[in-house]
């Protein structure tokens, strides 16, 4: 078995609940489903709020959410890890490490990965690796960093955030952006699986970190149109340096980007000339969720990966951070 | 060779003394040994509130977990002559941040003018033990030639003035490390180990709107046992006794189990009883209070862990 690190399984979970265009539209914030689809591409979101609550309270103090919410960043981290260790052919006893990102924890002591790791009767060491959105490219990257025999066997990467509890919803912007997800992947340092890491990148500008917030005991904040404009720009430009390095061919190869809105992917897969089948997405349907966004997008199109093809991720976000993953299918 | 070239911390200035928590709370104090304690909290919020809504202690607080990371960092780059612009990438930790997103690491690259990598990896107990011993495991390639390593909490920020004894034991602080891979100062990094126990029950927690708890006496016997454990496999293997240990103080015997697992004359240097437990910076604390005074001991082992459930044990040698 040769050192490269391969991801063997995935796996995702999201709430039932749904945040439609009509919801927002009947909240009479300013907006409507015209603007939204033109803007953000965004149809529907998932969230853990109950419908009802969004409507009567607004989320206005989101503590409140917490209490009505049927989900929790816990419970959707731990459903895609499940999934991702049976998906494996693992049991939980065979993970060494976990890493877990999470933007909104229920709880910050002890850390999310521990809490999951125990929660699925995990042994091995667990700790939070985090930087909200592009955290499969920092995952991915921070186990490369390490000597492989340094590595357990197998290791467990969740990203989980249920920002939609921490959504103002008289904010029509903050409104339709987002939903909640979980992602969970098996990386393995030695065993072999469906696909093979060639390459990552991570990297951040924390001089521009206040473009993207959420207050502890507050709701989510961002300069829309900077961080819209840094992310087009800082996608396109990861891809015309992937595209080099990497000989991608963009009529066999995917783009994944970081699943923020519709429309602005759009603009990057106009940019670098990506047919829309090689563009693979689900914030449409689901929402940004945050750093789950690109990893689900992955896991819900698992079965189409094909042998030699390459898989580009590339992601950006909150820090201002973004990062970079390159994966080959191998057939397995 | 990942060597520790600088170290620093920050403590607030407003001090806490057991007889002024007497007087706030009925509990029995389970932590003698701790004297006084640093907040961030206005003894008279204190006194007023019992810091019952911890929303409202961000607005009060004289200092922020952010603006104490970055007091320990420049003392840090102070004491190692270096400017923050030699430093390549940040990696930080902490229980109590004032946002959720970003992540400490680049709130804190923010202040110091930093346009490198940075983000958080974090335990809560042992969050410096963990960003060590992560390094340690790196391919030399990878690291840059100075990371930054921070450690920082406002847990006063979370405890519950009126009920409970978490009150006699958490203080604030932070501390700040910077590894190096190149040059011959400071301290070789011998060895470095973090664990966490997802095994034993829950004893500790900080629910996101919430107050830290702590569960006694689950939390002393879970951290004896553990410490014990820790000291006992970590000397099984290493050559000799340190001449030296930095921790914290979690409970009354700590000293006398330390010097059972190691040696009867190991110094063991601990600012608890001054500072409280400041959870995550752990015996970071006490080893940067020593530096400037010149460290005669040729080898330090450094304990950190408790809340979070996780343990981590750090060994350096001039």
């Amino acid at each position: 078995m040769s050192d490269q690190m391969h991801v063997l399984s995935m796996g995702v979970a999201f709430p039932e609940g749904r945040i439609s265009n009509q919801l927002i539209e009947e909240l009479d914030i300013g907006t409507n489903e015209e603007w939204i689809l033109s803007k953000i591409g965004i149809r529907e979101r998932r969230t853990s709020l109950p419908a009802d609550y969004i409507k009567s309270s607004r989320n206005e103090r989101p503590q409140e959410a917490v209490a009505v919410a049927q989900d929790t960043a816990e419970s959707l981290g731990k459903e895609a890890a499940r999934r991702a260790i049976e998906g494996a052919g693992l049991s939980p006893k065979d993970i060494g490490m976990v890493i877990c990102n999470c933007c909104t924890p229920e709880a910050s002591a002890p850390t999310e990965a521990l809490r999951i790791a125990k929660g699925l009767g995990i042994e091995g060491e667990a700790y939070d690796v985090f930087t909200a959105c592009p955290a499969f490219a920092l995952h991915v990257d921070y186990l490369a960093n390490f000597e492989a025999e340094e590595l357990p066997e197998y290791v467990l990467c969740i990203s989980t955030a249920v920002l939609t509890q921490n959504v103002n919803y008289n904010d029509r912007s903050a409104s339709a952006i987002w939903g909640d997800g979980a992602a969970a992947w098996i990386i393995s340092p030695r065993r072999p699986g469906r696909l093979k890491v060639l390459g990552s990148f991570f990297t951040a500008d924390p001089l521009r970190c206040d473009a993207v917030t959420v207050d502890t005991f507050g709701h989510f904040d961002q300069d829309g149109r900077a961080v819209r404009d840094f992310s087009v720009r800082q996608t396109v430009r990861l891809l015309r340096n992937i595209e080099q390095d990497f000989q991608i061919d963009w009529h066999r190869d995917v783009f994944i980007g970081h699943q923020a809105n519709r429309t602005m992917l759009a603009q990057i897969t106009n940019n670098r000339k990506i047919p829309e089948e090689n563009h693979w997405f689900n914030v449409t349907e689901i929402g940004n969720q945050a750093g789950a966004g690109a990893p689900a997008t992955l896991c819900m199109n698992w079965d189409k990966i094909q042998k030699g093809q390459k898989i580009v991720v590339a992601v950006v976000g909150a820090g201002l951070s973004w990062g970079s993953i390159v994966f080959e299918g191998t057939g397995i | 060779m990942l060597r520790l070239v600088g170290i620093g911390h920050a403590l607030p200035a407003i001090e806490v003394s057991t007889e002024f928590l007497a007087g706030q709370i009925s509990e029995a104090n389970p932590y003698p040994w701790i004297e006084f304690r640093r907040t961030t909290l206005p003894l008279e919020y204190i006194e007023a509130t019992g810091n019952a809504e911890p929303a409202q202690a961000i607005v009060v607080a004289s200092e922020s977990p952010t603006s104490l990371a970055v007091s320990a960092v420049r003392l840090a780059l102070e004491r190692a002559q270096l400017d923050p612009d030699e430093i390549g990438l940040i990696l930080a930790g902490g229980a109590t941040p004032r946002q959720t997103t970003p992540s400490e690491a680049q709130r804190i690259g923010k202040l110091l003018g930093l346009k490198v990598p940075a983000y958080d990896v974090c335990s809560v107990g042992a969050d410096l033990a963990l960003q060590i011993s992560s390094l340690k495991k790196w391919k030399k390639s990878r690291i840059p030639r100075y990371v930054l390593c921070v450690s920082t909490s406002t847990a006063t920020q979370r405890v519950n003035y009126r009920n409970g004894s978490e009150a006699f034991l958490i203080g604030d602080g932070a501390c700040a490390c910077i590894l190096s891979t190149a040059g011959k100062e400071g301290f070789e990094i011998v060895s470095a180990q973090h664990r966490t126990d997802m095994v034993a029950d829950y004893h500790s927690s900080i629910e996101i709107y919430g107050h830290l708890r702590i569960v006694q006496p689950a939390f002393k016997d879970w951290y004896s046992a553990t410490l014990e454990k820790e000291l006992t496999d970590f000397f099984g293997y290493e050559k000799g006794s340190p001449t030296s240990v930095c921790c914290e103080q979690l409970v009354a015997e700590q000293a006398d189990l330390i010097r059972s697992c190691t040696a009867e004359q190991v110094q063991i240097c601990c600012e608890t009883g001054k500072f409280g437990y400041l959870l995550g910076p752990g015996g970071f604390l006490a080893l940067s209070m020593k530096w400037d005074h010149g460290i005669e001991c040729s080898s330090v082992v450094v304990l950190s862990g408790g809340v979070g459930q996780s343990f981590g044990t750090v060994s350096l040698k001039q």
